[in-house]
């Protein structure tokens, strides 16, 4: 290996790290990128749909568990993420709009799965001493039941058009509010009077 | 048949629709029959209040009347009435009151009566109250030399939705030349209410500055620009001749204090008093001018002469109850004092030849205040006259005469001087000399002056002349503790010490040195 290519290497690999740590920036963007696109590509809501409208009962428990998740906030970004993939990869559905659309919008969700999986495999990465909290293991089984519910709804109503209609406000809704949390945590972790501010 | 059923139809429809509109909840089923119009429904945080706008597709369309109509995707399909926005031609309807979770999604259907032709159409959407964005506040800008005063009302807040929206969202002001940013501020207005002021500064001045405010959130709302060109003479508050006026004044005191400050420097004011006692002029002039007693006015002093011989007075005060007047009486153990009496008017004639020491001239005992100086206590001189003693005649005292008082003090018209030409010289020590003041109305009476004589085979001795002017029945006051010579102690008044007595004092009919 010539030194020329040596120097090569040692300058990508220095580069290699903030690299990987700008998908963790580019998370958060992608999250609000994707809200738009779900109110944008979906708008208006039918008030025939209103007869199926359920709760889906979105656990507001684990949002202060997540304000505090400095160290696994990632992961969790990661576990919501990957279930709402999910939730628009299912096969046999009519999708509500046009197939243009739709690919829009799965397109949109698997950047930010894969952006959320970079982050998270940092984040293992330097928290590899550290095991997950209990707290965490909360936060990854109410969201698991949350999107089982999701995908239950979807099967019940057998991927009607309003059934998507309400899926599709439902995991927008999901998405706003993860954003948030994650926002309400990084200004807290950036000005510590914030906190008491907030309280 | 068939259109007596569709009209029946239509009317019950209507009827339903008359009687749903008076009520609070509606099922969604009877909005059924009325087309959907497109819309564009949206919320933002205008004010501290949230704000549901809609806006048709078809602008151009008729005016018409709006209802707004809503629910709870997690709760109920039965939708509920807004009151405020019940029949209203605005289209737009403040919900802060009603929608009070903000992580809820909430399904908005807008009832659309066109006026013209009286149909309905309806539209719905969606909303989720969190993500509403956050208008900027109105602003007016001011501009001076080198900054800039931004000024904004932030009312106060009463929906939670809306306060957490505040506090994690920045709130930017937004600062360019032109078309370039030059500075961005992110000044805290999580708690702000009322009123907030933001100065830009170190601003140029003949240079266009714009400014634009938005709160940080996607989307950002940016306020429109609002441009001002800072003008050289635009001053803070305070005009130009203001300014001067406040400089000139300025100079004037700082002359005015550097002058007195170097007036005093150089010794033209404010003189330190660091004379030696000889020329310490201010006890000068207390001796020869006494100092009037607060109570009682100066007055002009009738001196009567009584006679000339200047002998040594050997006062015998052993019998001092010669006189059952208050004569001066002192124990002399080797001093002389010359006492000086003055005596009534009627008197005089009779009186000429006892007082035998004249009273020593003010002017010798004023030159002896000047050898004395400020001192206390001094040693009074030799007599270098003798007069006659009051031991030698009782009624003496009363009969003396102030042949030097008559020198240093107006003698009074009416008074009568049996012996003008009488003269004793007394060695008077002038810190210790009593002086009485007459008054006007009692220019009768006469001046009585007694004074130890000083023997000169004995010693001098420190000792104190009293100058007792006595006057009618007036009593005199006593003069100033001696420790064994006093000629009287009257009231016993005399705890004064002889050598603390620098100052004259007036008291009754006595000044006291």
């Amino acid at each position: 290996m010539t030194p020329k290519f040596l120097w090569l290497v040692a300058l990508v690999a220095l580069y290699i790290p903030p690299i990987q740590s700008l998908n963790c920036v580019y998370l958060d963007d992608s999250i609000l990128e994707n809200v738009k696109l779900l109110g944008s590509t979906m708008t208006g809501f039918p008030l025939r749909c209103l007869k199926d409208i359920t709760d889906f009962k979105f656990p507001k428990e684990i949002l202060p568990y997540i304000q505090h998740m400095k160290r696994e906030i990632n992961a969790v970004s990661y576990r919501i993420s990957s279930l709402a993939l999910t939730i628009f990869n299912l096969k046999g559905s009519i999708p509500p709009v046009t197939e243009e659309h739709w690919e829009r919008i799965r397109s949109g969700l698997f950047k930010q799965v894969r952006q959320a999986q970079e982050c998270f495999m940092d984040e293992e990465k330097e928290n590899r001493e550290h095991p997950h909290s209990e707290d965490f293991l909360t936060v990854y089984l109410e969201l698991g039941k949350y999107f089982f519910r999701i995908k239950k709804f979807l099967i019940n109503k057998k991927y009607s058009f309003c059934a998507w209609k309400i899926v599709t406000v439902e995991i927008r809704r999901c998405f706003i509010i993860f954003s948030k949390s994650r926002k309400l945590l990084k200004m807290i972790s950036e000005s510590p009077t914030f906190k008491q501010e907030l309280k | 048949m068939r259109s007596r059923c569709t009209v029946s139809a239509v009317g019950l429809l209507s009827l339903c629709l008359v009687v749903s509109a008076s009520l609070e909840t509606i099922t969604p089923s009877a909005f059924d029959g009325y087309p959907d119009e497109p819309c564009t429904i949206n919320i933002t945080i205008r004010n501290s209040r949230l704000i549901l706008s809609w806006e048709l597709e078809n602008k151009s369309g008729p005016p018409a009347n709006y209802t707004l109509w809503y629910t709870v995707m997690s709760k109920d399909e039965n939708l509920t009435k807004v009151k405020n926005c019940s029949d209203t031609t605005k289209s737009s309807c403040d919900v802060t009151d009603k929608w009070l979770e903000g992580m809820e999604s909430y399904v908005v259907a807008i009832v659309i009566v066109h006026r013209g032709d009286l149909t309905v159409c309806r539209c719905s959407d969606y909303i989720v109250p969190a993500n509403a964005p956050l208008e900027p506040p109105e602003f007016e800008i001011v501009g001076f030399t080198d900054h800039i005063n931004v000024t904004m009302e932030f009312p106060p807040v009463t929906s939670k939705i809306i306060q957490e929206k505040m506090k994690t969202t920045p709130f930017v002001i937004k600062e360019q030349i032109g078309d370039s940013v030059r500075k961005k501020h992110e000044p805290k207005v999580n708690n702000v209410t009322g009123n907030f002021t933001f100065v830009l500064r170190d601003l140029l001045p003949k240079t266009n500055y714009c400014v634009s405010l938005y709160f940080d959130d996607d989307p950002a709302i940016k306020s429109p620009l609002k441009c001002i060109v800072l003008q050289p003479g635009q001053e803070s508050g305070l005009s130009e001749s203001a300014i001067v006026g406040i400089t000139t004044s300025c100079l004037v005191v700082m002359v005015f204090v550097s002058t007195i400050v170097m007036l005093k420097r150089i010794g033209y004011i404010c003189l330190k008093d660091n004379l030696p006692n000889v020329l310490n002029f201010r006890h000068f002039l207390t001796w020869i001018i006494p100092e009037r007693s607060p109570s009682e006015a100066i007055d002009r002093l009738e001196i009567i002469p009584t006679n000339k011989k200047k002998r040594l007075w050997n006062y015998d005060y052993e019998d001092g109850s010669d006189s059952d007047e208050e004569v001066p009486t002192a124990s002399v153990t080797g001093y002389t004092m010359h006492g000086l009496t003055g005596k009534p008017l009627q008197q005089t004639s009779d009186t000429s030849a006892s007082p035998e020491d004249p009273l020593h001239e003010e002017d010798s005992g004023a030159e002896e205040s000047d050898e004395a100086g400020a001192g206390a206590g001094a040693e009074p001189e030799l007599p270098t006259e003798a007069g006659a003693g009051p031991s030698e005649d009782p009624t003496g005292p009363y009969e003396r005469r102030k042949s030097v008082l008559e020198d240093s003090f107006p003698r009074e018209d009416n008074s009568s001087m049996d012996e003008p030409g009488d003269n004793i010289i007394f060695n008077v020590n002038l810190n210790s000399v009593f002086l009485r003041v007459l008054h006007d109305e009692d220019a009768s009476e006469t001046l009585s002056l007694e004074e130890d004589t000083i023997l000169l085979d004995e010693g001098p001795q420190r000792t104190e002349s009293d100058l007792r002017i006595a006057g009618g029945d007036r009593t005199q006051p006593p003069l100033p503790s001696l420790p064994s010579q006093d000629l009287w102690t009257e009231d016993g008044s005399s705890e004064k010490s002889d050598t603390s007595d620098s100052d004259a004092d007036v008291g009754d009919g006595y000044i006291m040195r």
